[in-house]
């Protein structure tokens, strides 16, 4: 009776164990769903300690400000990975325009034009900065290689006219841009494999100051150039964007979305821990 | 009419031909550089200092390795008494056939050297005036009329002569190993799991009476992963029409559209079933990247296929494919050189042909011993290349010099 | 003639093209520039050309779709329709720029269901952690602790449990990672050479039309 009582006994259990084990993928989901959502309602994040990779972002910004030189940003990413890219952008914006560091805007994705537009001119008028003076938007341009190329020699073989088409002679920011050389740092903002193709038809070329900004998902692959010296910072994903800001000690949305990665990345390593405990569970009950 | 081993026999020797014009013009370079027949253009080469006067160094010069249409300038301060004062730069120019010079540049000193495109143009000699301001623009210095500087076009880049060289020693290789399977010699390949997989999974779904759904990535058709892809769907292409199945290929790239309709239609040809083509299943979805794979997932959700491949350049839509497609409960397998995305695929699919495995592919799929041959030349390139690095490695222990910039090559 | 306009003339525009390209790597001369310009240009009036190509496609397979009795998901393929001669037509009239109605809807709805579709990466994630990583092997266990850490390092809770978690986090991405990836890209990079050499010797001319020897 015992015997057959704890065969039921391990039945149950198994059957509990590959009941979870073959959880339904949507209780996963609900549990990531209110992982991310929840802390939205907590306080942002506002101590965090930067990494040398995003510190010599920071750096060179200052730099710039330091040389009286202008930065290029190039906003290369649409709404798809605005929410892991666009603090980025703010960050680098507010630390340009706080420090007097002219910015040149360009783009090479179609759907991020005005994205970008939008953000350029938002953060400008926070610290009341002239477009055409302060900064510059040269808008959309396709073929980036090329572009990329003649940016090497002079913005004006590609660039005719500004987003607002006023010709590029008539911008006073620009009157004394006219390649790389006169830009003190280099940046690329991108989901996409553009940071590589800036890499390649940009600083293998001309050899500038060369910073990119990327999704956490795509990180890995720009470490090799991290160290090569041809990336000279990387900043990956919210997290970066969030020291950023720290650094620049002005609250942003990379640090209000720690909260929110913070307990993603916990429920995902919660359910990692889960899954190996139940599986080991499994396989000592089929040992048996 | 030429046949294919006509040109390719006339490849060899526009091979050769392309070695004379793109290495002669090195010695031709070298040998202008080194002589001094030619007065007008041998000072013009090397770096001159033209404007020392003991308290700034100005030196001029041609820029190297470019295509012409460029003078670089550079300065060095030596007196303490204008190195403290000195922040900005103004530089005026004035071409042979000018009256007075222009400023062409005022810029913020510290970077210590200007490249002058500004519309300057090959062959002319131009002159040079610098002034040094402080930073309320009063002029702290001037140097003296610097040149004449003439600017011209190089023809080969000598800083990618590394490069260039283990370029020919790669395609030497790959094609002696194509040329030995031509011959008949036997090359054993390391058998790989996703290429068998990729004819089960079309044999079960041609079973189950499902179709299969082909996506190529989200990259342009001169990507080399697009390339290995359509070679891949060429073959499988010919085994769906054989098995008289069916194959779904949502397109990403209005081109690569173009090319993959072209190439499924001629597998439908040559298999001799030319009606069973089905224009229908072969089209351009959308350009935008979640746009394009919602529109798989939701391909997937509704015609449950027994077979899902996903070969070619991905990003961040990888995932979102894999798990969709898992979800239907088919095969899957994938393929891609887009190396932060193989992870994702090698959770969520069956079987992932990784990095180069996408390239060779096709070749393990085919007959052809050539495309063997090119494979087995690969693994010899690979070898060759570590032995290098190895030897290259120990050099730089050992201290050697000149070693990075072998390794590093140029611009 | 026929196969010689599919085949060989294709093939002899590739060898070309291969040639110039190779050449054109090492050569900086402002002709071999100007031939890449005009290249350039051509390309985009090419790929601008195509998308006509891919519009007529995609309208050709819904529309038939659509007119599918048989079809229980032939409402998907109208709603398809309908959005996108709608787009278009909302566009030519009002125009692209801020304000218009083109732009709205570009705003608040693409941008919105994009933004969606690449968060479904989170749940999916979580999903595949869930159910693939496993402590089977000493390997698979190496995985499972390099991307513990790594996770943690990518937040800020990481560096309060450990100071030494970012330090080991930056390790194993500047050292095992990037030797990795060198491997995976030197493979890549050789592979790319041979099949682009097969391609422009057209010892590989599947990508021509059709598969097999020719």
């Amino acid at each position: 009776m015992t015997t057959m009582n704890k065969s039921n006994q391990d039945t149950e259990s198994k059957k509990w164990l590959n009941f979870i084990l073959n959880l339904d993928k949507r209780i996963v989901y609900v549990f990531m769903f209110f992982a991310v959502c929840l802390p939205f309602f907590l306080n942002p994040v506002v101590d965090i300690k930067s990494t040398p990779r995003v510190q010599s972002a920071f750096d060179l910004v200052e730099e710039a400000a330091k040389n009286h030189k202008a930065i290029m940003i190039g906003f290369d990413y649409d709404p798809s990975t605005l929410a892991e890219l666009q603090p980025m952008a703010v960050a680098f914006l507010r630390h340009a325009f706080s420090k007097n560091v002219p910015v040149v805007g360009i783009n090479f994705l179609p759907n991020g034009t005005s994205l970008a537009a939008s953000t350029m001119d938002q953060i400008a008028k926070e610290y009341g900065k002239k477009n055409g003076e302060d900064y510059v938007f040269m808008g959309y341009l396709p073929q980036p290689t090329l572009v990329l190329l003649n940016l090497g020699e002079d913005i004006r073989k590609s660039y005719k006219v500004d987003y607002r088409g006023i010709k590029v002679d008539d911008i006073p920011l620009l009157k004394n841009i006219q390649n790389y050389n006169d830009f003190h740092l280099v940046i690329c903002i991108s989901g996409t494999r553009m940071p590589s193709s800036y890499i390649v038809y940009g600083v293998n070329r001309y050899n500038f100051n060369y910073v990119a900004g990327v999704t956490a998902v795509s990180a890995t692959e720009y470490y090799p150039f991290l160290q090569s010296g041809q990336m000279k910072g990387l900043l990956a994903g919210m997290k970066s964007a969030a020291e950023y800001e720290s650094m620049a000690g002005r609250l942003g949305d990379g640090m209000r979305g720690m909260a929110s990665q913070t307990w993603g990345h916990i429920t995902i390593i919660i359910f990692i821990i889960i899954g190996n405990i139940l599986y080991y569970a499994r396989k000592r009950m089929d040992v048996k | 009419m030429l046949t294919t081993k006509k040109l390719q026999t006339r490849f060899f020797l526009l091979l050769m031909t392309l070695l004379v014009v793109v290495v002669a013009p090195v010695f031709a370079e070298e040998a202008q550089t080194s002589s001094a027949q030619n007065p007008e253009q041998a000072p013009l080469v090397t770096l001159t200092p033209v404007a020392d006067q003991g308290s700034v160094l100005v030196q001029g010069m041609d820029s190297e390795n470019d295509k012409g249409g460029s003078i670089d300038l550079s300065w060095e301060i030596r007196d303490p008494v204008i190195s403290a004062n000195a922040t900005k730069i103004q530089i005026f120019r004035k071409a042979e056939s000018d009256a007075e010079f222009t400023e062409v540049k005022h810029m913020d000193i510290s970077a210590l050297k200007y490249a002058d495109k500004k519309e300057v143009q090959d062959n002319i000699k131009y002159s040079y005036i610098l002034n040094f301001l402080d930073k309320d623009n009063r002029k702290v210095y001037q140097s003296g009329v610097m040149g004449p500087f003439v600017a011209y076009p190089q023809w080969f880049n000598t800083s990618k002569f590394a490069t260039l060289f283990f370029a020919f020693i790669t395609i030497a290789i790959v094609l002696l190993f194509i040329q030995l399977a031509k011959q008949g010699k036997k090359f054993y390949v390391r058998p790989l799991g996703g290429i068998k997989a990729i004819e089960d999974a079309v044999g079960r779904a041609t079973e189950m009476g499902k179709p299969c759904v082909y996506v190529p990535g989200i990259s342009v058709i001169e990507d080399i992963a697009t390339l290995a892809s359509i070679s891949i769907l060429s073959k499988i292409s010919e085994v769906i029409a054989n098995y008289q199945s069916r194959i779904v290929i949502p397109n990403y790239d209005p081109i690569v559209y173009s090319v993959i309709d072209e190439v499924v239609k001629s597998a439908y040809v040559k298999a001799g079933r030319p009606d069973a083509y089905r224009s229908e299943d072969v089209y351009y979805l959308t350009g935008r990247q979640f746009a394009y794979a919602s529109g798989i997932a939701g391909l997937m959700a509704r015609e449950k296929p027994a077979a899902n491949f996903f070969l070619g350049w991905f990003m961040a839509e990888s995932l979102i494919l894999a798990e969709a497609g898992s979800m239907t409960g088919a095969i899957q397998i994938a393929g891609t050189d887009s190396i932060s995305q193989i992870p994702f695929f090698i959770v969520a699919c069956d079987y992932t042909l990784i990095g180069e495995e996408l390239y060779a592919a096709a070749a393990y799929m085919g007959q052809d011993v050539r495309l063997l041959g090119g494979l087995k030349g690969q693994d010899y390139v690979k070898l060759f290349l570590m032995l290098t690095l190895i030897v290259l490695f120990i050099l730089k222990l050992c201290g050697v010099p000149g070693i990075d910039t072998i390794l590093v090559g140029g611009n | 003639m026929f196969m010689f306009l599919k085949k060989t003339v294709p093939f002899l525009i590739t060898l070309g093209m291969g040639i110039y390209t190779f050449a054109y790597y090492f050569m900086p001369h402002r002709a071999m520039q100007n031939i890449w310009d005009q290249l350039s240009n051509w390309a985009i009036i090419v790929g601008g050309g195509s998308m006509a190509v891919g519009i007529v496609s995609m309208f050709r397979t819904y529309y038939k779709r659509s007119m599918n009795r048989a079809d229980p998901n032939r409402y998907y393929c109208m709603i398809t329709l309908v959005c996108m001669v709608g787009m278009a037509v909302i566009g030519f009239v009002t125009g692209i720029g801020d304000g218009t109605l083109f732009n709205d809807l570009f705003l608040n709805v693409m941008l919105p269901l994009e933004s969606t579709m690449f968060s479904l990466l989170a749940f999916y994630i979580a999903s595949a952690a869930f159910r693939s990583f496993r402590l089977k092997t000493f390997s698979a266990g190496l995985l499972l602790f390099a991307a513990v850490v790594v996770m943690l390092a990518q937040i800020p809770a990481g560096e309060n449990i450990s100071k030494q978690i970012p330090v080991i986090a930056a390790w194993i991405n500047e050292y095992p990672n990037v030797a990795a990836q060198r491997a995976i890209m030197i493979g890549i990079a050789i592979g790319s050479v041979a099949t682009a050499l097969k391609i422009i010797l057209g010892i590989d001319k599947s990508v021509f039309s059709g598969a097999g020897k020719v």
